[in-house]
């Protein structure tokens, strides 16, 4: 790669870690906080209704910053990679298609679930949180299918061999696709629980009982994961070795990811015992929240970030692979233009000096309670 | 059945190759040439209506995401200026509206978005040249958008009124920055400037297009490609899934900036962000006019006082400066449109419109007449004749044969075709300006004392009663926004046809290779119209129920309970 792909490819994978990362908190606090409105319905518990509220404002303040990293992802892709971007919205059409429709069921949904409530009845109103949660799983059951054709082009290889209408369907039963949606669905409901879990252990907002149902959450899904993982990995060894070999920096890796699988491992491994010492403390919601069950939820999304980070960079020096070769970042560069680097860099630089502003006002609106401001008389 | 299909072609699609006379054989295949061609051909009359509903629903909340900011912006000032609780209430409820407005807003533009590259991946090529920079900056637009009204609302009465205001004049700062740069885009498929010479080589009545920014030779190949491609497959837009013919083209484009460089995209951005924050100051006021209608509480009068001259102002300024510049560059650079908004099928006379638009009004109004004598300088040019002299090592296709006075003329006949309806749409546009203008002189004269205006308007319109005066009026300003931009919009697009970048490309060479059903089509379109008729009542439970919603968050925060 020369430093222009280099740069090129970085920045297409920081767009997708940053939108993952904030993807995985939304979708999982989408589905807690639809399944706490469906428990208080059905137990008439009325904290829980609280709790799917409280949860709901994570998902909001999330929300329109995960999308717009998924903006900055198209943006990048036609800007830099042309040609990666021409072939994707004709062959993978109608995944993408879902995906985008799931988007449009999703955001009216997350409006109509907060103005609706109380306004509609109590089944009617969980149902309506059902579709918002599960339309957020939809976009990357769409959209996990170009990860999948970029790491094993099954479709890609039919219409390159003559038939793009076969290619089109033939998409949809890539066979990567089955172990990498469930480990990312579940993934996403993993973190969903470990960040509802940190959020319940902030000063003034501390709650016991909602810090173990996010806990039991997260723990829950996490115990499927190594089983996921392990499926999604032996998929690899069959059809995408150079990933495969990367992941375990086997002698023929084309870049050693071993640490990090090791240092992913040890996260693992480190957010399961932090669980079972605050499952302790606060069992069945009784005790006192530990102040270290903060770092669940970071951990949680440092986990995905770090798996995501193996998938996407593990197939460095290529972008697509194939087998045991691959295509590199230059086959689909933009070589239309000259990029201008400066207005480039400028652009990053802003983007990242907003990044903080972001975090600094979600701090203020969840930390801080400043979104309690809104309810005076 | 073949006959069908094959008369079909010819009149959605005559003007590629002389289908419906002579010249159909292409590599021998007479049997398919029509078929394929039908296929991109049905391709844009599905995915058309679609893109252009979602770029009219994508306005609707554009409009609110720019007009609110002002509205705001005044309830906040008076709100600091005099510490009346009524503005900062109303500031409060606006907000909420503009919160699941701008929500929607970045969704349906996010969708718009990818059914540009998706429906018509040929404009692929556009982003990665010249829209490249605008695009990549609208990022910035964009995250600061959100960036500033995420602040905005969740600082609202934790700081200072005039840091709120600042907060709220950044947001509208950057969703501004944004509708200019999309605007640019929008602007250059209009205008393709930095194309120099090119499209007035094949359609002489064009002018020239700035300083050829554009490699002329590797874009005559890229249209000759697309245009083969299309002649052979049906499609076009496939091409640029391949790196091999990515290669082949190369650098295109020596400055990537020339985008920003247009003079019609300067007045296109003023005149079309104005039009957004009129339109969203317009629905304010009718929102406000209908509540003091409802309720008969002068604090309604009170709110809409705040901003009112602004949009007077707005109003005024919007048709004589901006509309006046707008109409200048169309007639410089788009002659075809400008002769189908004045209804020149044939070259006329008219005084008053030739000096709004040259500054003279001796000059004639070029007609349809003209552009056709234009074609005629043709002769019997082929493609396959004039192409090497640009083109080096160019090899004959498909397109060789086609004569360039025929395509000259068909394609004038397809913008000829839509004469009326652009004219007819264009009159109504200004008819309906005018009446915006009026009732906002008349609405601000009944909610000002302004002397013998104010007496003029209660004379007039004395009888019908304070309330309802102010809520016709208001209504007819309404009215006499949404209208003209809709229609401005629309003489804006479809004044371009039969080209979807003028002069330049078609939209059958860009629509996406993938054969599309009707029935997905339409299930996504309900799903889509379903979504934005959802928010836009989402926006007026907020806007009508304010106390449910506080005591609902005041729940959700564990306040109450």
């Amino acid at each position: 790669m020369n430093a222009t792909e280099f740069f090129s490819f970085n920045l297409l994978g920081i767009s997708v870690l940053v939108h993952i990362a904030f993807v995985n908190i939304t979708m999982g606090t989408g589905w807690i906080s639809a399944m706490a409105r469906f428990l208080a319905w059905r137990r008439n518990d009325a904290s829980l209704e609280i709790m799917s509220r409280r949860v709901f404002k994570i998902l909001i303040v999330h929300e329109l910053f995960s999308g717009v990293w998924g903006t900055i992802i198209t943006v990048v892709l036609a800007g830099f990679f042309p040609t990666l971007l021409a072939i994707a919205t004709d062959v993978i059409f109608y995944p993408i298609l879902i995906a985008v429709a799931a988007i449009i069921i999703r955001i009216p949904s997350i409006a109509l679930f907060w103005y609706s409530w109380g306004k509609v009845q109590p089944g009617i109103h969980s149902a309506l949180g059902f579709v918002m949660a599960l339309s957020g799983f939809a976009v990357p059951m769409g959209f996990r299918y170009i990860f999948t054709e970029i790491t094993y082009p099954h479709g890609v290889g039919i219409a390159l061999g003559g038939s793009p209408d076969i290619a089109r369907f033939a998409v949809f039963y890539n066979p990567l696709y089955p172990p990498l949606i469930l480990h990312t669905w579940m993934g996403a409901m993993s973190v969903g629980g470990f960040i509802t879990a940190s959020f319940f252990v902030i000063k003034g907002n501390t709650s016991p009982k909602f810090l173990w149902i996010g806990l039991w959450h997260g723990v829950l899904f996490l115990a499927v994961q190594p089983l996921l993982g392990l499926w999604y990995l032996l998929a690899l060894g069959d059809r995408a070795p150079i990933l495969y070999n990367n992941i375990l920096g086997t002698a023929q890796s084309t870049v050693n990811l071993l640490p990090m699988f090791i240092a992913k491992l040890l996260v693992v491994a480190a957010l399961a015992g932090l669980s079972y010492v605050v499952w302790r403390s606060v069992k069945r919601g009784a005790g006192v929240a530990p102040r270290h069950a903060l770092a669940l939820g970071p951990l949680a999304v440092l986990t995905v970030l770090l798996g995501e980070y193996m998938n996407d960079g593990g197939r460095s020096p290529y972008l697509v692979l194939l087998g045991e070769t691959g295509l590199p970042p230059a086959t689909f560069s933009n070589i239309y233009i000259r990029i201008p680097f400066p207005l480039v860099f400028t652009i990053l630089a802003v983007l990242v000096v907003f990044l903080f502003g972001f975090m600094a006002t979600v701090y203020y609106a969840l930390n801080r309670r400043f979104l309690e401001d809104l309810p005076e008389a | 059945m073949r006959g069908v299909v094959f008369v079909e072609c010819c009149i959605n699609f005559p003007r590629f190759v002389d289908c419906c006379a002579h010249t159909f054989i292409i590599d021998g295949r007479i049997r398919d040439f029509p078929r394929v061609v039908m296929l991109a051909a049905n391709s844009v009359s599905l995915l058309m209506p679609i893109s252009a509903l979602g770029i009219y629903l994508h306005a609707i909340f554009v409009s609110i995401t720019l007009g609110f900011p002002f509205v705001i912006g005044a309830f906040l000032f008076k709100w600091w200026r005099t510490r009346d609780e009524d503005y900062y209430r109303a500031a409060r409820t606006a907000t909420g509206v503009l919160a699941v407005n701008f929500a929607l807003g970045a969704i349906t533009g996010t969708l718009v978005e990818f059914g540009l590259v998706q429906a018509w991946p040929g404009t692929i090529y556009a982003i990665a040249t010249v829209a490249f920079v605008p695009l990549a900056a609208e990022l910035v637009a964009f995250v600061g958008e959100i960036v500033f009204l995420v602040a905005f609302i969740v600082t609202l009465r934790r700081v200072r009124p005039w840091f709120s205001i600042l907060l709220l004049g950044g947001y509208f700062a950057f969703a501004a920055f944004s509708g200019a740069l999309i605007t640019i885009v929008n602007s250059w498929i209009n205008v393709p400037w930095g194309t120099g010479a090119l499209a007035s080589v094949l359609y002489p009545y064009l002018p020239e297009y700035g300083p050829a920014a554009f490699d002329t030779p590797v874009l005559v190949k890229v249209k000759l490609a697309l245009v083969d491609t299309l002649l052979k497959t049906g499609t076009a837009s496939q091409i640029l899934q391949s790196p091999e013919v990515a290669q082949a083209v190369g650098i295109s484009l020596k400055d990537p900036f020339v985008a920003l460089y247009s003079p019609y995209a300067l007045v296109s951005v003023l005149h079309n962000v104005t039009a957004a924050v009129i339109i969203g100051m317009a629905i304010a006021s009718a929102a406000l006019a209908y509540r003091h209608l409802r309720a008969g509480d002068q604090r309604y009068v009170k709110l809409l006082r705040s901003f009112l001259p602004i949009l007077l102002v707005l109003l005024i300024v919007q048709p004589t400066v901006f509309g006046d510049s707008m109409g200048k560059a169309v007639a410089e650079f788009m002659p075809t449109k400008f002769a189908m908004m004045e209804g020149a099928a044939t070259t006329m006379q008219n005084p008053l419109v030739a000096f709004l638009a040259y500054g003279d009004p001796s000059k004639p109004i070029p007609g349809f007449d003209a552009f056709r004598k234009a074609c005629e300088a043709h002769g019997d040019t082929t493609v396959g004749g004039i192409a090497p002299v640009v083109v080096t090592g160019y090899s004959p296709g498909p397109s060789s044969n086609i004569r360039l006075r025929d395509l000259c003329l068909r394609d004038l006949a397809a913008a000829e075709g839509r004469l009326a309806l652009i004219n007819g749409a264009y009159y109504v546009k200004i008819g309906a300006g005018v009446v915006a203008l009026v009732s906002v002189v008349a609405l601000t004269s009944s909610v000002f004392n302004l002397g013998p205006l104010s007496k003029v308007v209660s004379i007039l319109f004395g009888r019908l009663g304070g309330r309802r005066l102010l809520f016709l009026l208001a209504i007819l300003v309404l009215l006499g926004s949404i209208l003209p931009a809709a229609l401005g919009w629309y003489v804006r697009e479809v004044g371009r046809k039969p080209w979807t970048v003028y002069g330049l490309l078609y939209p059958e060479e860009l629509v996406t290779p993938t054969p599309v059903s009707a029935a997905t089509m339409a299930a996504f379109t309900t799903l889509f119209t379903a979504m934005s008729v959802g928010g836009i009542v989402g926006m007026y439970l907020v806007a009508t129920r304010p106390l449910e919603f506080v005591r609902l968050l005041r729940r959700g925060a564990g306040v109450e309970e």
